[in-house]
């Protein structure tokens, strides 16, 4: 690790410490086992806000937030691969960044292990719905940018959610859009709460990422960690499908609504 | 900019109306394209977004930015669904330039080649622009000489902006440009200014001399050249081709008035970019006077309020 840190950069402390509160120690004190939902209902996911075009330099992108989950998505291309060797299909480069201050503990700023099984997770939520098979010679480059994060899973749900999003702005050939949305199994109950925080994923027994492409009924990705029954898992995936096809109309709004704004700015 | 907050939960019996259509309701669909009479461009352009069933494939053919899934026929973009007879296409607000054959590009060199450099002209690959498809030193048409490939640098080097016409494809769909015109060629004396392709129609000629003393060039693929005005004469030269003046990299000299016209016009146009209006000559020269009669600065033409007013003003003229 010593080796990778770059000199140049004016890199923080060593080490440091939150400062302790008075609540915080008395919520240590008295921490509940299990956190309880109490503003959303288990089948319930955090609200949405998602826009596209917020990048002006990148052919496509995206911004989606989900309470805090903050996730910005810029994609460029296609463009001409360098230096490589000829390739009938297109290239799918997906490369996730997290920003130092986007955890409750500080990130360098450089790849670490959490990147690239991330990035790989969302390259294989998209790559069914590209049309990789129109641009030969060419790579499509997606760079996703964590600026808060409240649990992988929802990270990796909102990121692939914002990537596709983006790469429709981009003008690129989808099969369909892709939808993402996460689950959790918590308790013996047992109960599975949609779109856990990372509190709720910490706490959970299991948890399970859908991709989906809602307009044609096709999943993409099914990433399951931790213990699960598959009858369990099951309903996982059937409630996450089910939701994807609700992100799926605010993924739509939104693309058709930044497409009118465009005509509507000339008459 | 709006918030969608998820739904209150529903029961399990409730179905969600996704963009699949219950075969009743694509029937309407159907209809509504009917009615419309074969014009879509007529009245508010319908929009559609990835995956969304258009109509059915059995009555109509595949355009560009669509598929077909199960006999329906499937946009593949976000954009405006347009119909020409039986062929449905779906063309994206913003995307990378899909050049055609015969269309006039301006581009940069990226790489020298063996007899052929790379352009950089918006595509999704580079263009190839092969020695052959130039016009070589010596006046009359001539055949590439062994001398030519390796004095290539004489004629284009990496970064030389240049004008070109679309010659042909490759297998894998790069394009093929050629400069066998005098009218192509290196570009000197200007500026470039990068738009949306989708703003740049084809028109008659992409060549334009202004009022202001402003040659134009609209490239298709979004990448407008605004130079100095050069005479036809001068342009012609007498024996036709002067290789020198061609391929020269130097500029000619520009006066402060020409200089400020030709900044004053690159901000016109970026200003009507930044607000999705479609480029003609005609609009341009609208824009360029009313920013003189309104004394506006060319530095105060890029505030955004000033570009509203603009845009506004001469659409309303148009």
């Amino acid at each position: 690790m010593a080796q990778t840190t770059d000199r140049r950069r004016i890199v923080g402390p060593e080490s440091s410490a939150p400062p302790v509160f008075e609540i915080d120690e008395q919520k240590r004190s008295q921490d509940p086992p299990l956190p309880s939902r109490s503003k959303r209902s288990p089948r319930d996911i955090r609200p949405i806000f998602l826009q596209t075009g917020l990048i002006s330099q990148a052919n496509g992108s995206a911004y989606i937030e989900t309470e805090r989950t903050k996730i910005a998505c810029a994609v460029y291309g296609p463009r001409q691969l360098k230096n490589t060797a000829y390739s009938e299909k297109g290239k799918l480069n997906v490369e996730v960044k997290f920003a130092p201050f986007s955890c409750t503990r500080r990130r360098a700023p450089m790849k670490d292990a959490e990147d690239r099984p991330i990035s790989l997770l969302i390259a294989q939520s998209l790559l069914p719905s590209i049309r990789l098979e129109l641009f030969p010679k060419s790579s499509i480059d997606i760079f996703i940018t964590v600026l808060e994060n409240d649990g992988t899973e929802g990270c990796v749900a909102a990121g692939a959610t914002a990537a596709s999003a983006a790469l429709a702005d981009a003008g690129i050939e989808l099969i369909a859009l892709s939808t993402s949305c996460s689950a959790s199994v918590i308790g013996d109950g047992p109960e599975i709460w949609l779109d856990p925080t990372e509190e709720e994923s910490k706490a959970a027994r299991g948890t399970m990422t859908v991709s989906y492409l809602p307009a044609l009924g096709t999943l993409t990705n099914v990433w399951q960690t931790g213990k699960m029954s598959p009858d369990e898992a099951m309903q996982c995936v059937e409630k996450c499908v089910e939701r994807c096809t609700d992100i799926h109309h605010v993924v739509s709004k939104t693309l058709l609504d930044s497409a009118q704004a465009r005509l509507g700015s000339n008459p | 900019m709006f918030t969608i907050v998820s739904p209150a939960p529903r029961g399990d019996d409730l179905e969600y109306t996704t963009t699949r259509h219950h075969p009743s309701v694509k029937d309407e669909i159907d209809m509504d394209i009917e009615e419309q009479g074969g014009e879509f461009g007529e009245g508010p352009s319908r929009l559609a977004s990835p995956g969304e069933t258009i109509t059915s494939a059995q009555a109509f053919m595949r355009g560009h930015g669509t598929y077909v899934e199960n006999e329906d026929l499937v946009s593949a973009l976000t954009g405006t669904i347009e119909r020409v007879n039986k062929l449905v296409s779906v063309r994206a607000l913003k995307s990378r330039y899909n050049p055609e054959v015969g269309d006039l590009v301006v581009g940069r060199i990226t790489e020298v080649g063996p007899r052929r450099w790379k352009v950089d002209a918006n595509a999704r690959q580079d263009a190839v622009l092969m020695l052959s498809s130039i016009n070589l030193p010596g006046g009359v048409q001539r055949r590439k000489l062994e001398s030519d490939e390796l004095q290539m640098r004489n004629f284009f080097e990496e970064g030389d902006l240049l004008v070109a016409e679309v010659q042909a494809f490759f297998a894998d769909g790069a394009m093929s440009l050629h400069t066998r015109s005098l009218k192509y060629g290196k570009l000197r004396n200007g500026h470039l200014v990068m738009v949306p392709p989708a703003l740049v129609r084809r028109l008659k000629s992409h060549f334009y001399a202004l009022p202001c003393g402003v040659d134009l060039i609209l490239g298709l693929n979004g990448y407008i050249w605004v130079s100095k005005h050069v005479k036809q004469s001068e342009q012609e030269g007498e024996e036709g081709f002067d290789a020198e003046a061609v391929y020269s990299n130097k500029n000619d000299d520009i006066d402060v008035a020409t200089r400020t016209a030709i900044a004053r016009v690159s901000n016109i146009i970026r200003a009507l970019a930044r607000h999705s209006t479609p480029l003609t000559d005609v609009l341009l020269v609208e824009a360029y006077d009313w920013a003189i009669d309104q004394d506006i600065s060319v530095k105060d033409l890029s505030a955004e309020e000033t570009s509203e007013a603009m845009v506004a003003a001469i659409t309303f003229r148009a």
